[in-house]
């Protein structure tokens, strides 16, 4: 009897219920939209800020080299790591610097290098730093002879940095032209706080880590202000629905107090009075949830594209949180009104005639 | 059997507006009393006490051997659904639900819905072809008689009418009178409120009130407390 007293009064009442639908609908959406985004937040700003180079550095104890023999890196902090070994060699009459790396490891490391060309891959191979192709007269394509080995240019780089007047080739052949075994640093790039897989590292590899200190505090500063603000978005949206819930559901009861002064007067208790708003909210609650669910993947797939330029996962666990809140919601903002409904005088909603 | 009792009855609305007056009255099972009065004597206000949808300022009242002036809003519901069946003058169906839907929200709030018995009950009354019509597709006379069977429906001790017939026709005033003389035939012990004098005679007693005061009876005679 319950189901068809909640479906005839659904009916009955579907023009003022769909007020408070949308009032969840929307509150839904917002938290489903930004639970999506602060799931990914961490990784796609790490991804983002990844590009903003390595965010700590390994670097000899003792002043010497590290060495490179056999080197992996395995702790799961650390996304990616390229050894580098510089040295001057003079190149054409000029003294140069030369980087030997593992282009591999540095493509991943430095993303956001501006490479004309392609980036070097094999032996006989190199990348030559826009300042340093204009000082040698070299372009892609071009050879240069470097101790004694002939390299042709695959790519030119531009940084705005340093890495202008660098030229790049494969680490192990860098070595055989310094005669160095090792790298004189590793460039590394950790998820999250850089400082505990740099300690790791250190004992591990008997190695000095030097935090670079701007991006990872710049990165685990603007995550936290960033999901604060979510937090806060978020709430004030949820607290909207709620009110918005609220109201109508009061209207909803002041509209009906003849009817519930009616069942009061057949006997209802006061259960069977709670029962039945709070299964007509919870209803309004989970229809709300799963439509704004469905209007919160828009608003994801639209943030994921406009704001970071790539589409953002879709987390599974985003539905059963949505429909649980928009229930707490439709829950909550029905309690007022079902006391409301629980102080209806039958004795006096049935004598005014 | 006596089944209403009450003594020094009273009822009073923010403490200025007195509703009752100190009534007494004892019914006994199986009688059809009727309430007769002008607006504003207290018929309805003694309707709705003795049905549990009020409580009274002061004064006792048991009905079906309970003191209900000790029993709290959900014993009060309690008994209610289990002992006093109500019809209105203005019917008070529910209405997005179906003449059998009304009858069976009753049952649902009594104890168990048997669409069976509410469809009988129904047919009883002239209504079988009426069953799934909203009340607002039903004539007046139908309406209370779906009232009347809602009433009726899980067998309550005693009915209280307020004005049952106060918005129907001569014809169906008579179809829903009829209704009432089966049930006083039956057994059952009914209060009907009135303003038409040819429906107050119709019971074994007519109580008349006003200014919220007993001033009359006709019939057997009113109950008097010992100690006066």
């Amino acid at each position: 009897m319950l189901a068809k007293v909640l479906w005839r009064s659904l009916k009955a009442r579907r023009q003022r219920l769909a007020t408070a639908v949308m009032a969840i609908l929307l509150g839904a959406a917002m938290v489903s939209a930004l639970l999506t985004v602060t799931w990914d937040i961490r990784g796609e700003m790490g991804r983002e800020l990844r590009s903003y180079g390595a965010n700590f550095l390994l670097l000899p104890r003792d002043g010497g080299t590290i060495e490179t023999e056999g080197l992996r890196i395995d702790d799961p902090a650390v996304a990616d790591y390229a050894p580098y070994l510089y040295s001057i060699v003079d190149i054409g009459g000029r003294d140069v610097v030369l980087a030997g790396t593992w282009f591999e490891g540095a493509r991943r490391i430095d993303p956001w290098w501006k490479v004309t060309g392609r980036w070097a891959e094999m032996d006989g191979e190199a990348m030559v730093g826009a300042r340093a192709a204009r000082e040698l007269g070299v372009g892609i394509g071009g050879t240069l002879e470097i101790g004694g080995r002939q390299f042709k240019v695959a790519g030119i780089v531009e940084t705005g940095s340093s890495e202008e007047s660098q030229v790049f080739v494969r680490l192990e052949e860098a070595q055989l032209i310094t005669g160095e075994r090792g790298a004189s640093l590793i460039q590394a790039r950790a998820l999250g706080d850089p400082r505990q897989a740099a300690e790791r590292l250190e004992g591990r590899l008997g190695v000095r880590a030097k935090e670079v200190r701007q991006i990872s505090e710049s990165e685990a500063l603007l995550l936290g202000k960033m999901q604060l603000l979510l937090a806060l978005v978020t709430a004030s949206v949820v607290g909207a629905s709620t009110l918005a819930v609220a109201a109508t559901m009061l209207t909803s009861v002041l509209e009906r107090e003849r009817e519930v002064g009616l069942m009061r007067a057949l006997g209802a208790g006061s259960r069977h009075v709670a029962y039945l708003f709070l299964a007509e909210a919870s209803i309004l609650g989970i229809v709300g949830g799963l439509l704004g669910y469905l209007l919160g993947l828009v608003l994801v797939w639209f943030l994921g594209r406009e704001v970071f330029g790539s589409p953002l996962p879709i987390e599974p666990a985003v539905l059963p949180i949505t429909i649980l809140a928009s229930l707490a919601v439709a829950l909550v903002g029905s309690l007022p009104p079902v006391r409301r409904a629980l102080e209806v005088d039958p004795a006096v909603t049935l004598r005014g005639d | 059997m006596e089944l209403i009792r009450a003594e020094n009855l009273s009822k009073w609305y923010d403490e200025r507006v007195c509703a009752l007056k100190t009534v007494n009255l004892s019914v006994e099972g199986g009688e059809w009393i009727s309430v007769m009065g002008p607006s504003g004597s207290g018929k309805t206000t003694l309707l709705n006490l003795v049905g549990c949808l009020d409580t009274p300022t002061s004064g006792t009242l048991r009905v079906c051997d309970v003191d209900i002036t000790s029993l709290d809003q959900g014993g009060r519901a309690r008994f209610r659904r289990e002992n006093i069946g109500l019809v209105f003058q203005q019917f008070h169906l529910v209405p997005h639900l179906t003449a059998l839907e009304n009858v069976m929200l009753a049952q649902y709030f009594h104890s168990i819905e048997d669409e069976c018995e509410a469809t009988k009950a129904l047919e009883c009354v002239g209504l079988g072809d009426r069953l799934h019509h909203l009340p607002g597709h039903l004539s007046g006379g139908e309406q209370q008689r779906v009232c009347i069977v809602r009433a009726l429906i899980n067998d309550p001790k005693i009915v209280l009418a307020d004005e049952p017939t106060g918005n129907l026709d001569r014809e169906n005033e008579e179809n829903v009178l009829e209704i009432f003389r089966g049930l006083h035939r039956l057994g059952k012990t009914v209060l009907v409120v009135t303003h038409n004098p040819e429906i107050g005679e119709l019971g074994d007693r007519v109580v008349e009130m006003a200014h919220g005061e007993v001033v009359g009876c006709r019939g057997q005679k009113l109950y008097i407390p010992r100690e006066f």
